[in-house]
């Protein structure tokens, strides 16, 4: 059973690879869930109509998806036994249950714990820039230093998220909101915060000069500020007006001769 | 030579911009990754680093999330970093260039994302169809053809992309005049400034009168 759970979570990173505009990750979600059914309807037909049944609509996080496809598996195998009832849970959780999770996994995981390990490694990209050794081929290993921290975290959870689902069944969405992914995100955007903002009067203090050359060092900084704050009052913008005005208004300041 | 070293770039490129949605979600295809060591394969890692920060910061809260398509970041990164180590090495005002010219890129290749999103939906039909039929198989091939398509069209797009872009770039960024470039070097350290400030707008619940999210 083991080596079958280890099968399906290799599968569920193609989860995504067949991503369609009228049913979305249906394919990918019966690409997973395949080998399950294969090991349990031995007859034809019934696998027949169980993966037909797996064809509907269906779309959540990449990741929190391996939490509806043990559960769904589950109502397979109860529904085989004769349970009726396992249809209607099969449909909820490929619907209702979809959605919640997917805002879930898009505000914790891509929201903000991806933001905090880019961070760290925008952070050490800074430091090393600094030092003067950012040609250093050693500097390789910053990108990973992001790959790292990312994956250490997210692939185990992905894994404890099918293989909990597996042993536990329905009690393991209990197990899964003890993680309080809420608090955590607060804490995350907490951390994040802060650490830009020290991030940023690091920056500002270190490359004054280069960014806005005023004459004096307080002024230089001032006017980094400035440009910090406009960026922020700027948030709703298309980060691509963003990007076309700023460089403008480098262009102006370095036409104006500071 | 030159010729090999394109397309062995479009390769590695489309690999990258298939962790976006079609493979694993790993975050290769996040800025902070993928152009450092495009960088690196080129030649200046420093540059790769800087320009991965920009992105990213800029760009931080970019995922495609359900049926939204947002811009191809990876595109951003990776484009102005093969230019300028082709055309421009070392040249950090080149790179700024880049950044600007990689975004029509960026659009480009979202619209061809699309297109072929919409033969999936033809493969997920015909497998389907298949299943009637008691064809089991189809459900796998349409998969790995799913994801061989998501690698091919990124591959052609990058192919194009490194190729005729390198070329419009070598030609645009020639006829700047010196005060522009001077602009363009000043840039280089402006723009993570707007980073940050776009990463603050993100992380915080600023409810500023022009910032309301």
């Amino acid at each position: 059973m083991k080596k079958l759970y280890i099968r399906m979570f290799i599968r569920s990173f193609f989860l995504q690879s067949l991503w369609n505009y009228e049913r979305m990750q249906n394919m990918g979600f019966l690409f997973v869930i395949k080998p399950f059914i294969d090991s349990f309807y031995k007859d034809k037909e019934d696998r027949k109509n169980a993966f037909l049944r797996h064809c509907e609509h269906f779309n959540t996080h990449p990741y929190m998806a391996n939490i509806i496809i043990p559960l769904c598996a589950n109502a397979e195998k109860s529904l085989r036994n004769g349970n009726s009832r396992a249809l209607d849970e099969i449909h909820f959780y490929k619907t209702a249950m979809a959605g919640s999770l997917a805002a879930v996994g898009d505000s914790f995981f891509w929201g903000a714990f991806r933001t905090c390990s880019a961070l760290i490694s925008i952070a050490i990209t800074i430091v090393a820039v600094l030092i003067g050794h950012s040609r250093s081929p050693l500097n390789l290993i910053i990108p990973f230093v992001f790959l790292f921290i990312f994956n250490a975290f997210h692939l185990p959870i992905r894994a404890w998220f099918l293989f909990i689902g597996f042993s536990v069944k329905e009690t393991s969405i209990k197990l899964i909101s003890k993680l309080q992914f809420k608090f955590l995100l607060r804490l995350m955007k907490i951390f994040a915060s802060l650490f830009t903002i020290v991030l940023s009067a690091f920056y500002a203090a270190y490359f004054k000069g280069s960014i806005i050359s005023l004459g004096s060092p307080i002024f230089d900084i001032i006017a980094a500020a400035f440009l910090f704050f406009a960026a922020i009052l700027l948030g709703r913008c298309a980060p691509i007006i963003k990007l076309y005005g700023f460089t403008a208004i480098a262009v102006l300041i370095s036409l104006a001769g500071f | 030579m030159i010729t090999q070293h394109l397309i062995i770039a479009a390769m590695l490129a489309a690999v990258f911009s298939c962790d976006t949605v079609a493979f694993g979600q790993f975050m290769l295809s996040r800025p902070v990754f993928c152009a450092p060591i495009f960088a690196y394969l080129t030649g200046d890692i420093g540059m790769g680093l800087w320009i991965g920060m920009i992105v990213e910061l800029i760009w931080i809260n970019a995922v495609p999330m359900g049926a939204a398509l947002p811009t191809d970041i990876s595109v951003i990164a990776i484009l102005p970093v093969f230019w300028t180590a082709q055309h421009f090495p070392h040249i950090r005002e080149a790179a700024v260039f880049g950044l600007l010219l990689a975004i029509p890129f960026s659009y480009f290749c979202k619209e061809i994302d699309i297109a072929g999103r919409k033969i999936n939906t033809k493969i997920m039909r015909w497998a389907q169809k298949g299943l009637y039929e008691y064809k089991e198989s189809r459900i796998d091939i349409a998969v790995f053809a799913g994801l061989a398509l998501f690698f091919f069209k990124f591959f052609v797009f990058y192919l194009i992309a490194m190729f005729l872009g390198g070329i419009l770039f070598n030609l645009i960024f020639a006829l700047f005049p010196e005060s522009v470039t001077a602009g363009f070097k000043k840039a280089w350290y402006i723009l993570p400034i707007l980073g940050f400030g776009c990463a603050i707008y993100h992380f915080m619940d600023i409810k500023f009168l022009f910032a309301r999210k």
